[in-house]
């Protein structure tokens, strides 16, 4: 197993920084091409890499409107919370070999712990604003939570298991024959749907969803707007990055380096997850949670079985 | 120059609704489903006397800096999706640059109605729930339909509900997501709220454009919105019949089929099926190649009341997805009462 090298507090904050405002710019990109290449329009690449930059100027200048009566307090917290939940997503989350900002030794579990809590950072986001459709919105996301937080830790688990270990940097480690993605073929689309729901993408795009007049983003306009949309990509970079280290290798990988191989491997996920955002049609909250308990779940027990069977 | 689109909010009466589902296809325009996050209001078409308090709260929901356009003060050339872009753009680009000139607030900066001072909380409910404080009424638990006893939330939806065809209003309770009861506007309870009648293809296409948007396919509507105005401008375009089998093509591999099946029932008919028979109807016109009118989706016509009963029980999600499904003929509905 590589020495895994622990970085200081000041160069960790300087790493997860940097992996969040990049990983967040070209992730707001990915959505920029994934629009414009299946609407059909025309695609510069110029305009499509100044694209983020220029929304977030014209955000900094908008008026962050103030809702009548609104919870002020759970207001701004909700979108900290949600940004600072994917930064300690990223943190257990290994970046090349033995380079990983806080070696835990139960990185599933606080990776698994992030993404539970984050249901209640964005259930705050439709709660605060003291608007109907945004806490209609809120309420709707945390029925269908429940149902995929299952499949995520089942799914997480089962990777877990011939790594005989929680460790992310040992689930790669434990890659380095036979990735996880032919391992446990359940596995990754399993976690992409999860990773759909908590960024309220494509098919479970349930929050902030055109048909409630934008739900919990409702009553958002200049910064609050600009903070919420950071903090939901910064949460796609910390699942794209989750899926390439759990089931498609991590740094493993012929002749480029393994920070490289890893980066381009959370790319491509950022990009798949961008193009389902695009491209697959909303399904209503009953239809996913029936989905949910009468054939996902069964999948990841399957799964869960799949990786026991294999352990032997 | 590459410039990012123009976030704009449309308030549309019903008889402009469908022609403002066009500015879809342009690049430099994004409809947004909600006043915040607009930097322009397009007003369109006529707005009756009723919805005018409704208007001036859309405008005053807009932030800082915003402006306003009217479609119908626009004066077109050749094109009037290119003029009523380019006054879009013109608007948005002078009230960035001059913040000052934003447009002010049209209702003065106070509470809708005074705090009301009844109940222990003083909202005007019981307990802690319920009442209208301030004029925004506050869930109250009440029986649902299945014997529960869940909060209970009244509103209004519409008159400029991004979702919903331009002017139509309807008063909903909800419990969680699902309607609890619903009644819409109209001239009557038996106004038909749809019609087998015969409108262009174009029309039809820009029904497409925005039902696509509510599911959550605005990238697919963009190419529905293109298809319409082609068809608007052209009576002979060979192209339009092969590309819009080739949108719909696309469509499939969306999963639209599963979110539509068995979603509004009646008469053995759902969302899925008007759906396809929307679809059946613009191809079969198209392949004719040229705009001849259309049917409608080719059901019996619905009236209101029926609509409303039909849709009670469902989600919102869903209720919404039927009553997009149906194609809604707002001005028969609220001026032209058809009695069975």
């Amino acid at each position: 197993m590589n020495e895994v090298e622990q970085l200081s507090a000041p160069l960790a904050i300087v790493v997860v920084a940097a992996v969040l405002v990049v990983g967040v710019y070209v992730s707001s990109v990915v959505d920029v091409v994934a629009f414009r290449s299946v609407a059909g329009q025309r695609l510069r690449p110029g305009s499509a890499a100044l694209h983020p930059a220029r929304v977030a100027r014209r955000l900094s200048r908008q008026q962050s409107v103030r809702t009548e009566r609104p919870d002020m307090i759970l207001r701004v917290l909700a979108p900290a919370a949600f940004l600072g939940l994917a930064a300690a997503a990223v943190t257990v989350i290994p970046l090349s070999p033995g380079i990983v900002v806080a070696d835990v030794r139960t990185g599933i579990v606080l990776f698994g712990a992030a993404q539970a809590l984050a249901i209640v950072a964005i259930f705050f986001h439709g709660w605060s604003p003291n608007s109907p459709f945004a806490l209609v919105a809120g309420y709707r996301f945390v029925a269908v939570a429940l149902s995929y937080e299952l499949l995520s830790m089942f799914v997480l688990i089962a990777a877990a298991i011939p790594a005989e270990s929680l460790s992310i940097g040992a689930i790669v480690e434990s890659q380095a024959g036979l990735w996880n993605v032919i391992r446990q073929p359940l596995g990754l689309p399993l976690f992409l749907i999860v990773s759909l729901g908590v960024t309220f993408s494509g098919p479970l795009d349930l929050l902030d969803s055109n048909d409630l007049a934008g739900g919990g983003s409702v009553e958002d306009s200049g910064m609050q707007r600009l903070a919420w949309q950071t903090a939901r990509h910064a949460m796609r970079i910390a699942f794209a990055a989750c899926t390439a280290a759990v089931f498609l290798g991590g740094w493993h990988g012929p002749v480029l380096p393994g920070g490289l191989w890893m980066a381009l491997k959370t790319f491509a996920v950022v990009a798949l997850l961008g193009f389902l955002d695009v491209f697959v049609a909303r399904i209503s909250a009953e239809r996913f949670v029936r989905l949910a308990w009468g054939v996902l779940l069964p999948f990841a027990f399957l799964n869960l079985l799949i990786a026991g069977v294999g352990a032997l | 120059m590459a410039v990012t689109p123009v976030e704009v909010f449309v308030a549309a009466g019903s008889d402009r609704w469908h022609d403002v589902q066009a500015l879809r296809a342009h690049e430099l325009v994004r409809l947004v489903p909600t006043p915040r996050h607009a930097t322009v209001l397009l007003v369109a078409g006529t707005i009756p006397a009723s919805a005018r308090e409704a208007l001036d709260r859309v405008h005053d929901q807009l932030p800082h800096p915003r402006a306003v356009a009217t479609w119908d003060e626009i004066v077109a050339g050749n094109d009037v999706v290119d003029a009523v872009a380019s006054e879009i753009v013109g608007c948005a680009h002078r009230v960035m640059a001059d913040p000052s000139t934003s447009s002010p607030g049209r209702l003065a900066d106070e509470e809708p109605n005074d705090w009301r001072g009844v109940g222990p909380f003083g909202q005007g409910g019981e307990g802690m729930m319920g009442g209208t404080p301030y004029g925004r009424a506050m869930a109250m638990t009440a029986d649902d339909r299945d014997g529960l006893s869940l909060d209970r939330l009244e509103l209004r939806l519409g008159p400029f509900l991004g979702q919903l065809p331009g002017g139509l209003v309807a008063d909903v309770a909800l419990q969680g997501e699902v309607i609890q009861s619903i009644e819409f506007a109209c001239a009557g309870s038996k106004s038909f709220v749809t019609a087998d009648r015969a409108v262009p293809v174009a029309r039809r296409l820009l029904w497409l454009s925005h039902a696509l948007h509510v599911q959550g396919l605005d990238a697919f509507a963009v190419g529905a919105a293109r298809l319409a105005r082609r068809s608007a401008r052209l009576d002979d375009d060979p192209g339009l019949a092969r590309d819009f089998a080739s949108l719909r093509r696309r469509m499939r591999w969306t999963g639209l089929r599963s979110a539509l099946r068995s979603v509004g029932d009646r008469d053995g008919r759902d969302t899925l099926a008007r759906w396809s028979a929307h679809l059946d109807a613009i191809a079969a016109s198209l392949d004719g190649a040229d705009s001849r009118p259309v049917s409608a989706d080719g059901s019996m016509p619905i009236t209101a009341a029926e609509l409303a009963e039909m849709i009670t029980g469902l989600a919102l999600t869903d209720a919404v997805s039927t009553i997009i499904g149906f194609d809604i003929d707002v001005p028969a509905m609220t001026t032209a009462p058809v009695e069975a």
